[in-house]
C-alpha cells in the first residue's frame, strides 16, 4: 500500500494556537445525556521536519485544570497517522490511535478498555468552518457497530493567531 | 576552544557509569534520587558538539565530529520535557526530538528519541538519577543480536552538560560508548 504523497500535510491546519471549547459526556457508556462544558487552550507545532506534530493542551475541567500533550507521527509508507495522547495527570505514552484523512475527514481507531471491558475508540477530525476545527471521541462496545460520542473539542483560533 | 580530540578521561568517566547499570536494569526499580526536576538543568538552548562512532560494536576508533543545536522546553507542568535537535550530520542535516516523561509512582524517567529520517516510535530508555547523573537503559536489537543501550546525562558546569550513548553486547558487563553530545549553553 502506498500513501497519498500529500498526507504528511493533513494536520497542517492544526498548527498554531487555539482556544478550545470542550463538551464532555458526564458518564460514559451509561446512556447518559448530560454534558459538561469547559474551556481550554491548545498549541500545536510541526516536528520532525513536517513528518509529525506535537501539541500542548491546558484543559480546565470543572474539577480542576490539567495538562495533556499529543504526539502525532506520519508514516510516509502508508500515509497513516499514529496519534499518542499523554495525560499530564499520569504521564505516559498511550498506545496510538491510527488512521488517515479521507475527503477532509480524519478517522482514527484504537483499542482500549473501559471499566474492565474491551472497547474500540474512534477519533474524528473535521473542519466545520475554514477557520476552525473539531475533534470528537467515541467509544464502541460492539466492535464498531455502534458508537457513543463522549468528548467534543471545538477549536477556534486564539486571538493572537486571528490577527496574523 | 576546548574541543579536543577524544579524551580518555571521558571514557573512564562513562565506564565508571556502568557500575550504575544494575540499579536500573528493571524499569520499575525506583531511583531514590530521581525526581521530576532531574532534567531542569537541561532546559534551554544549547550548542552541541556531536562525536559519533562510525561503526558500532566493531572495535572501531573512527569518530565523526559535527555540530548541532538543542532546545529543551518543559511540558505537562514540569512532569516532562520535549526538545528540538538540529544535527548537522555530514551525511545530511536532520531534525530529531526527545520526549522525556517522569513517572511519579515509579520515580523513573522514560525517554523516547524521534528521528525525522525514520519518524517512528521506538521503545524508550528508562532510568533515573544518581546524584546529578542520569542513566537510562533499554533492550534493543542491533544487527540481529540483542544488546543493551545506555544513555547518560550529566551537568558538568553551569553552562555545560554531556550526553552519552553506549551499547553492550554482553548483558551490561561491558559498554562501548558510540555517541557523545557536549552541550554548551547559548549566550
Amino acid at each position: 500500500m502506498s500513501g497519498n504523497p500529500d498526507s504528511a500535510r493533513d494536520f497542517d491546519f492544526l498548527i498554531g494556537r487555539w482556544t478550545v471549547r470542550h463538551q464532555r459526556l458526564r458518564r460514559r457508556l451509561a446512556g447518559d445525556t448530560q454534558w459538561d462544558a469547559f474551556d481550554g487552550t491548545m498549541h500545536a507545532r510541526l516536528i520532525l521536519a513536517g513528518q509529525g506534530n506535537f501539541d500542548e493542551n491546558v484543559i480546565h475541567l470543572p474539577t480542576g485544570s490539567y495538562q495533556a500533550c499529543t504526539l502525532r507521527l506520519h508514516d510516509p509508507h502508508t500515509g497513516r497517522w499514529s496519534i499518542h495522547w499523554i495525560d499530564g495527570r499520569d504521564p505516559k505514552l498511550d498506545p496510538p490511535m491510527v488512521g488517515q484523512f479521507t475527503d477532509g475527514v480524519g478517522t482514527f481507531f484504537g483499542n482500549d478498555s473501559f471499566q474492565g471491558r474491551p472497547i474500540r475508540v474512534r477519533f474524528l477530525w473535521t473542519r466545520p468552518d475554514p477557520s476552525g476545527a473539531r475533534w470528537e471521541q467515541a467509544f464502541s462496545v460492539d466492535d464498531g457497530a455502534s458508537w457513543e460520542t463522549n468528548w467534543i473539542m471545538n477549536f477556534e483560533p486564539a486571538e493572537k493567531d486571528k490577527a496574523a | 576552544m576546548e574541543w579536543g580530540t577524544i579524551d580518555r578521561r571521558l571514557f573512564l568517566a562513562t565506564g565508571a557509569g556502568a557500575a550504575l547499570a544494575p540499579a536500573f536494569t528493571h524499569a520499575t526499580s525506583p531511583a531514590t534520587e530521581t525526581r521530576s526536576d532531574g532534567f531542569d538543568f537541561l532546559l534551554g538552548r544549547w550548542n552541541v558538539r556531536h562525536r559519533k562512532l562510525r561503526h558500532r560494536l566493531a572495535g572501531s576508533q573512527d569518530w565523526q565530529d559535527f555540530p548541532g543545536s538543542l532546545n529543551v522546553a518543559p511540558i505537562l507542568g514540569g512532569l516532562g520535557n520535549f526538545d528540538v535537535n538540529r544535527l548537522d550530520d555530514p551525511a545530511g542535516a536532520y531534525e530529531a526530538h526527545s520526549l522525556r516523561l517522569y513517572n511519579p509512582a515509579a520515580r523513573t524517567w522514560s525517554i523516547w528519541w524521534l528521528d525525522a529520517r525514520a519518524p517512528a516510535l521506538i521503545p524508550p530508555v528508562v532510568g533515573g538519577f544518581s546524584g546529578t547523573r542520569g542513566s537510562f537503559f533499554a533492550d534493543e536489537i542491533f544487527e540481529d543480536r540483542p544488546i543493551k543501550v545506555r544513555t547518560t546525562y550529566e551537568p558538568l558546569a553551569r553552562d555545560r552538560a554531556q550526553w552519552t550513548q553506549a551499547f553492550s553486547a554482553d548483558g551490561g558487563a561491558s559498554w562501548e560508548v558510540n555517541w557523545i553530545m557536549d552541550f554548551r549553553r547559548m549566550a
